[in-house]
C-alpha cells in the first residue's frame, strides 16, 4: 500500500487567469462559458438526484413490510413514476451533459463549444423541463403512469387529470434541450478538434460523447413525436393509441392502437439506454488507463465497439415488449439481435481488465468508481442477456428481476461512473481535490448498500413479485428480501451524505490540486485548475493520442503513429507535419508560457438563450392551465402559452441580431 | 354436453404423454443451490408466485432455459469478477517505473469477439426452438376461456359452457378472480381488455402475457397438477395494480362438472319454486344490479364482457357475484372472504381499495346499515345448498406440509 502514489498539491500556477471572471448572479444567467454551464449542469443534476433519491427511499421505506400503508397506493405510484423520469432524464442525462461540457472542449483544444449561446439554451430549456414536471407536486398532480407512460392509462378516460400532461410536456421541453446539446456537441467535436487530432487520436470519452450525441439525435425525435401525438390525444380528442374511445357515450372502436405507443417509445426508450451508460464507459476508459499508467487496451476496438452498441441499440426496442404477443417471429428475431449487443459490450469488460492487467495500479476513488462499473455492469449485462431469451423474459419482464438488472446498468454502471467521474475531474473543475479517506468511505458504503439493493430483487423477481407495486400480502413470501433491500437504500443515502459532506469540505480546503494531479494523458491536464476562461492560451497541436504522456514519457509511451500527420483545423486539412520530427506535446507546454491573452477573442455573455428558453418555459405551462379564463376564447388558445411563444421569439429575434463579441 | 366429458378423456390422455423432461443433474444442483440460498436467508416460508416452480410442461420448458442461461451466467461472471480481483491483487503498483505499454491485442480481442458469439448462437438455437414450440401449442388447445382484463379485477368467461344446460345458445358461465380449470385440459385463454393494458400472470404455470386493448392475445398452457396457483396482474394498470390478483384452480375433471353444475343452481335464498322461475334478491341489492349478476335470481341485468363504457360512469361491469361465498378472496386479493370483511368491503369500499370503481353506497347514504346487514348476509348465502365445491389443495410453491399432507 505504500506504493500509492499521493497527487501533488501544488501552489497555483504563476499564470493565473489574468482577466478576473465576472462574478455574481448576473454574470451566471448569461454565461455561454461550456465550463460555467458544465457547472450549472452539474449541480442541477446532483439536486435532481437527491430529489429522486429521496423518492426511491420513500418507496424502499414502503416496502419494507407488507400492507405498509406509509404512502397511498396513488401517492406510491407517482413517486416510482417520478423516480424513474427524474433519475433518467434529470440526474444521469445532465450528468452526462455536465462532463460534455466541461471536459470535451478542453480534452480537444477549442475554446468553447460551437455555439456557445445554444449551448446556454440547452441548459436553459433543460432545467425548464426539470421545473415543469415537478412544479406537479405543488399542484398535486403528479404524473403516475409509470416512465414509459404506456398508452391507453395516459389517455383522457383512464387519466383524466393533469398528470399525464405535467409528464408529457415536462418530457417533451426536456427533450428540445438534448436535441439542441446534441446537435452543438456533434459539430464542436468534428469541427472544433485541435490541429492534429484525428478522429482515431480523440480520447475516449470525447468518442463516447460523439456517439452519445449522434444516438440522441437519431433517438429523441421517436419520442417527440410520440409525446405530440399523445398530447393530441389529450387535448384534441385524437385516438392515436386508444383502441377504444367514448363518443357521446357510446364506446367506438378508433383503429388506434396502444402498441403503436411501445413502438414509438422503445425505438427511443431503448437507444435512451445507451445514451445513459455510453458517457460511463466513456468516464471509465479514461479512468482505468490513467491509474493503471497504460493505454487504453485495443483503443480502436474500443471505439468501434461504442459504435456498435449504438447501432445495435436502435434493433432491440422489441425485447421490452416480449410480452405483448408480437408472435414468434418477430420475437426470435429480436431475441437475436438483443444477444448481439452483448458482444461488443463484452469486448469493452475485457478491453478494460486487460488494460488494468500488466498496469503499474493505483486505487485513489476515482478508480474504485471506475472498477465499480467493470464489475456491476457485467452483472446487468448478463441479465440483459437472459431478458433476450423471450420465454425466460416472459416470466421476467415487469418484475423485480427487470428492476435489479436495470439499476445494475443504470445505477452500477452509468452512476457509479459518474461518481468516478467526479471525484477524477472534481480537481480540475474546483482545484482541490476531494478527501481520499471520506472518498473511500463512500465508495464502500454506497458499493455494499448498492449490492445489498438491488441483488435482492434478483430474488424478488424470481420470487414473482412484479414491479410497481405499492404493497404485497404476507402470504407472498416477499418480505425478508424487501427488508434487505430497504435497508441497502439507506446504506445508498448515507453514503451519498458522506459524498455532499466531502464536497462542501473539498470547497473550502486551502490547498491546490495543481494541473494534473493524477498524471494523466489528456489535454484537459495540461492548463491550469481550474482552466482559465479561453482554455488554451494558443490551440495545441496534437501529435498523439493521450498528448501528455508523449510529451513526459516520449512518442514511445503513445500508440505508433505513421510518418506524417495531418495538420487540420476545424476539420480541413491545413498541413502536415512531420512526426518524428517533433518533440511530441513541446508546444502545449511551450505556449503555455507566456501571458500574452489580448488575442484571444471571446464571445461576450448573454441573456437571451435564458429568455428563449423561459419562452418556452412558458408555452409548456400554458397548456397546463385548465382555466378557461385565461384563454383566447376564438381558438381555445391558452393566452400563456401565446406569451410564453411571443417571450420565445423576442429571445430567438436578440438572439440572431446580438453582435457575437 | 360434451365439454365435460372431453375434458375427462384429456386428462387420461395428456397423463400418458406429458412431457416433462426429469430435472437434470444441472437442475438439481441450481435448484439446491437456490434452495441454499433460500433457507440460509430464513426464507423456507412459501412462494406461492415463484417463477422457478415449474408446475406445467410449458413452464418446466422455460425453467430449463433459465437454468441453461443461470449456470452460463454463473461461469462469466465467476470468471470475470476473479479476473478483475486477481488483476487487482497481482498488479498494483510497486515501482515508480512505468509499466510497458501495450495498446492491444488484435487476436486476444478477435478470441473475445468471437467466444461470446459462439455462447450467444449456442443460446440462441434452444430459445428460437421453445418459441415456436410454444406458439405451435397453441394451435392444438381444446379448453377455451374468456379473460377481461378490468381495472382491477379479471372476469372469467367459459365460452363452450352455456349458463343453461338446456340452452346451448344461452350466455356463457361467467365468474370473477378465480379461473376454474379442469386438470389436464389443454386451456386456451383468450385475453382482452376495453380499458388499459394489464399482464396476465401465473409464474408456476406460464409465462405473463399482455392483455391489450384492441387485440386478443392467446396463452395457452395445461396443468397437470391440481392445485391452487396463484396468479397477479403484472403490467401497471393504475391506482390499484398491486391489487389484481386471481387464483387458478386446477381441479380433476369431475369436480370441475360438480362446479359447473353448483353454478348452474340457484343459490338457496327465498326460493320458491312454486311462485317463480327465478329468485329474487333481497332488496337492498338493488343499488348492486346495475353492475352484478347472480345466476338464477332477477340479478342479470350487468352487463357482463365489455359493458359499454370501460369507465365508471354506468354500464360498467362488476364481477359476476354467483357462488361469491365460495370465493376466498373479495377485491382482486386486498381482502380474505369473510362476513366481517364483506361489511369492511362495503362501508369503506373505496378506502380499502383506493381507486376502486365501485362507489361507497354506505358513505352516499344508499345503504343504511340495516341494508349492509342485509346485504352481508345474503353474500355468504351465495353458495349451493349442499356447500361450496371442494377447492383443492395449495399448488407448488405454496403447499405447506400440512396441505400436502391432506391431499
Amino acid at each position: 500500500m505504500a506504493a500509492i502514489v499521493h497527487p501533488q498539491r501544488v501552489p497555483a500556477p504563476a499564470y493565473a487567469a489574468p482577466k478576473p471572471e465576472a462574478t455574481g448572479l448576473w454574470s451566471w444567467l448569461t454565461t455561454i462559458d461550456h465550463k460555467r454551464i458544465g457547472i450549472l449542469y452539474g449541480t442541477s443534476a446532483i439536486f435532481f438526484f437527491l430529489l429522486g433519491g429521496l423518492e426511491a427511499l420513500i418507496i424502499r421505506t414502503q416496502l419494507i413490510r407488507p400492507e405498509n400503508s406509509l404512502v397511498s397506493d396513488q401517492r406510491y405510484n407517482e413517486l416510482f413514476t417520478m423516480h424513474g423520469t427524474t433519475m433518467i432524464f434529470l440526474a444521469i442525462m445532465p450528468m452526462s451533459a455536465a462532463f460534455f461540457n466541461y471536459i470535451v472542449p478542453l480534452q480537444i483544444g477549442a475554446r468553447d463549444v460551437a455555439f456557445p449561446r445554444l449551448n446556454a439554451f440547452s441548459y436553459w430549456v433543460f432545467l425548464a423541463g426539470g421545473i415543469i414536471l415537478n412544479l406537479s407536486w405543488f399542484f398535486n398532480m403528479v404524473p403516475d403512469t409509470g416512465w414509459y407512460g404506456y398508452a391507453p392509462l395516459t389517455s383522457i378516460m383512464f387519466s383524466p387529470a393533469d398528470n399525464v400532461d405535467f409528464w408529457a410536456l415536462g418530457i417533451q421541453v426536456l427533450g428540445l434541450a438534448s436535441l439542441a446539446a446534441a446537435f452543438n456537441f456533434i459539430v464542436t467535436i468534428i469541427n472544433l478538434r485541435a490541429p492534429g487530432m484525428t478522429m482515431m487520436r480523440l480520447p475516449i470519452f470525447t468518442w463516447a460523447t460523439l456517439i452519445v450525441n449522434v444516438l440522441i439525435a437519431m433517438a429523441f425525435p421517436a419520442i417527440t413525436i410520440a409525446l405530440a401525438l399523445l398530447s393530441f390525444d389529450r387535448f384534441v380528442g385524437t385516438s392515436f393509441f386508444s383502441a377504444y374511445n367514448l363518443v357521446d357515450g357510446n364506446l367506438i372502436t378508433t383503429g388506434g392502437d396502444p402498441l403503436l405507443w411501445q413502438h414509438l417509445f422503445w425505438v427511443f426508450g431503448h437507444p435512451e439506454v445507451y445514451i445513459l451508460v455510453l458517457p460511463a464507459f466513456g468516464i471509465v476508459s479514461e479512468i482505468i488507463p490513467t491509474f493503471a499508467r497504460k493505454p487504453l487496451f485495443g483503443y480502436a476496438v474500443m471505439v468501434y465497439a461504442l459504435a456498435a452498441i449504438a447501432f445495435l441499440g436502435f434493433g432491440v426496442w422489441v425485447h421490452h415488449m416480449f410480452t405483448t404477443g408480437l408472435g414468434p417471429t418477430v420475437d426470435s428475431v429480436f431475441a437475436g439481435t438483443t444477444m448481439l449487443i452483448a458482444i461488443p459490450t463484452g469486448v469493452k469488460i475485457l478491453n478494460w481488465v486487460a488494460t488494468m492487467w500488466g498496469g503499474s495500479m493505483v486505487f485513489p476513488t476515482a478508480m474504485l468508481f471506475a472498477i465499480g462499473l467493470v464489475s456491476q455492469f457485467t452483472i446487468g449485462g448478463l441479465s440483459g442477456v437472459m431478458h433476450a431469451v423471450v420465454p425466460v423474459d416472459q416470466q421476467h419482464n415487469d418484475s423485480y428481476f427487470v428492476v435489479a438488472h436495470f439499476h445494475y446498468v443504470l445505477f452500477g454502471g452509468s452512476i457509479f461512473a459518474i461518481f468516478a467521474g467526479i471525484y477524477y475531474w472534481w480537481p480540475k473543475i474546483s482545484g482541490h481535490l476531494l478527501d481520499e479517506r471520506l472518498g473511500k468511505m463512500h465508495f464502500w458504503l454506497q458499493f455494499i448498500g448498492f449490492n445489498m439493493t438491488f441483488f435482492p430483487m434478483h430474488f424478488l423477481g424470481l420470487a414473482g413479485m412484479p414491479r410497481r407495486y405499492s404493497s404485497y400480502g404476507e402470504e407472498s413470501g416477499w418480505w425478508f428480501w424487501n427488508v434487505v433491500a430497504s435497508i441497502g437504500a439507506y446504506l445508498i443515502a448515507i453514503s451519498i451524505l458522506l459524498f455532499l459532506y466531502n464536497v462542501a469540505r473539498s470547497l473550502r480546503d486551502s490547498r491546490r490540486a495543481g494541473d494534473n494531479p493524477w498524471d494523466a494523458g489528456t489535454l484537459e491536464w495540461a492548463m491550469s485548475s481550474p482552466p482559465p476562461v479561453y482554455n488554451f492560451r494558443d490551440i495545441p497541436v496534437v501529435t498523439h493520442r493521450d498528448p501528455l504522456w508523449a510529451e513526459k514519457y516520449g512518442s514511445h509511451a503513445v500508440p505508433a503513429d505513421e510518418g506524417t500527420l495531418d495538420v487540420t483545423l476545424g476539420g480541413a486539412k491545413v498541413g502536415e507535419a512531420d512526426v518524428a520530427d517533433e518533440d511530441p506535446g513541446k508546444q502545449i507546454e511551450h505556449r503555455m508560457d507566456t501571458d500574452d491573452t489580448h488575442d484571444i477573442h471571446m464571445p461576450n455573455p448573454s441573456f437571451y438563450p435564458l429568455v428563449a428558453a423561459l419562452g418556452i418555459f412558458l408555452a409548456a405551462l400554458g397548456l397546463l392551465v385548465n382555466n378557461p379564463w385565461i384563454t383566447f376564447q376564438l381558438l381555445s388558445l391558452p393566452s400563456l402559452s401565446v406569451l410564453g411563444l411571443l417571450i420565445m421569439i423576442f429571445g430567438i429575434y436578440g438572439w440572431s441580431f446580438e453582435p457575437a463579441g | 354436453m360434451g365439454r365435460q366429458t372431453s375434458a375427462h378423456d384429456l386428462a387420461s390422455e395428456h397423463q400418458a404423454t406429458r412431457r416433462r423432461p426429469a430435472p437434470g443433474r444441472l437442475g438439481g444442483w441450481a435448484a439446491l443451490s437456490l434452495l441454499v440460498v433460500l433457507v440460509l436467508a430464513g426464507c423456507v416460508e412459501q412462494q406461492p408466485y415463484s417463477t422457478i416452480s415449474p408446475q406445467t410442461a410449458k413452464a418446466d420448458d422455460i425453467q430449463w432455459l433459465y437454468q441453461i442461461l443461470f449456470w452460463a451466467s454463473l461461469v462469466v461472471f465467476v470468471a470475470v469478477q476473479a479476473g478483475i480481483v486477481y488483476t487487482i491483487l497481482r498488479f498494483r503498483r510497486s515501482s515508480a517505473n512505468r509499466p510497458e505499454q501495450v495498446h492491444g491485442n488484435t487476436r486476444l480481442e478477435i478470441a473475445w469477439t468471437i467466444i461470446p458469439a459462439v455462447i450467444l448462437l449456442v443460446l440462441f438455437i434452444p430459445t428460437a426452438r421453445i418459441i415456436f414450440d410454444h406458439a405451435a401449442a397453441e394451435e392444438n388447445a381444446d379448453f377455451v376461456i374468456d379473460i377481461y382484463g378490468k381495472q382491477w379485477w379479471w372476469e372469467i368467461h367459459y365460452p363452450e359452457i352455456p349458463a343453461n344446460p338446456d340452452d346451448p345458445e344461452s350466455l356463457a358461465l361467467v365468474t370473477a378472480n378465480e379461473v376454474r380449470i379442469p386438470q389436464g385440459a389443454n386451456v386456451l385463454f383468450n385475453l382482452q381488455s376495453n380499458n388499459v393494458i394489464h399482464s396476465f400472470w401465473v409464474p408456476q404455470l406460464s409465462g405473463k402475457l399482455d392483455v391489450m386493448p384492441g387485440r386478443q392475445n392467446q396463452l395457452q398452457f395445461t396443468a397437470d397438477t391440481v392445485g391452487e396457483y396463484f396468479g397477479e396482474c403484472a403490467e401497471f394498470c393504475g391506482a390499484a395494480h398491486a391489487w389484481m390478483r386471481f387464483k387458478v384452480l386446477v381441479v380433476p375433471p369431475a369436480e370441475f362438472d360438480a362446479w359447473v353444475e353448483a353454478w348452474r343452481a340457484p343459490p338457496p335464498v327465498d326460493a320458491d319454486p312454486e311462485t317463480a322461475d327465478v329468485v329474487e334478491v333481497p332488496a337492498a341489492f338493488g343499488v348492486c344490479l346495475a353492475c352484478h349478476q347472480v345466476n338464477g335470481t332477477n340479478a342479470v341485468i350487468a352487463p357482463q364482457g365489455f359493458g359499454t363504457n370501460p369507465v365508471p360512469d354506468t354500464g360498467n361491469p362488476g364481477p359476476n357475484l354467483t357462488l361469491l361465498a365460495c370465493r376466498d378472496f373479495i377485491g382482486a386479493g386486498v381482502l380474505v372472504n369473510n362476513e366481517e370483511n364483506l361489511r369492511t368491503w362495503l362501508t369503506d369500499t373505496d378506502r380499502v381499495k383506493p381507486g376502486v370503481y365501485m362507489p361507497n353506497y354506505y358513505d352516499d347514504g344508499s345503504l343504511s346499515d340495516g341494508q349492509v346487514d342485509e346485504l352481508v348476509a345474503y353474500l355468504q348465502t351465495l353458495q349451493p345448498e349442499g356447500g361450496c365445491p371442494p377447492r383443492p389443495p395449495l399448488g407448488g410453491d405454496a403447499a405447506t406440509p400440512e396441505a400436502v399432507a391432506q391431499n
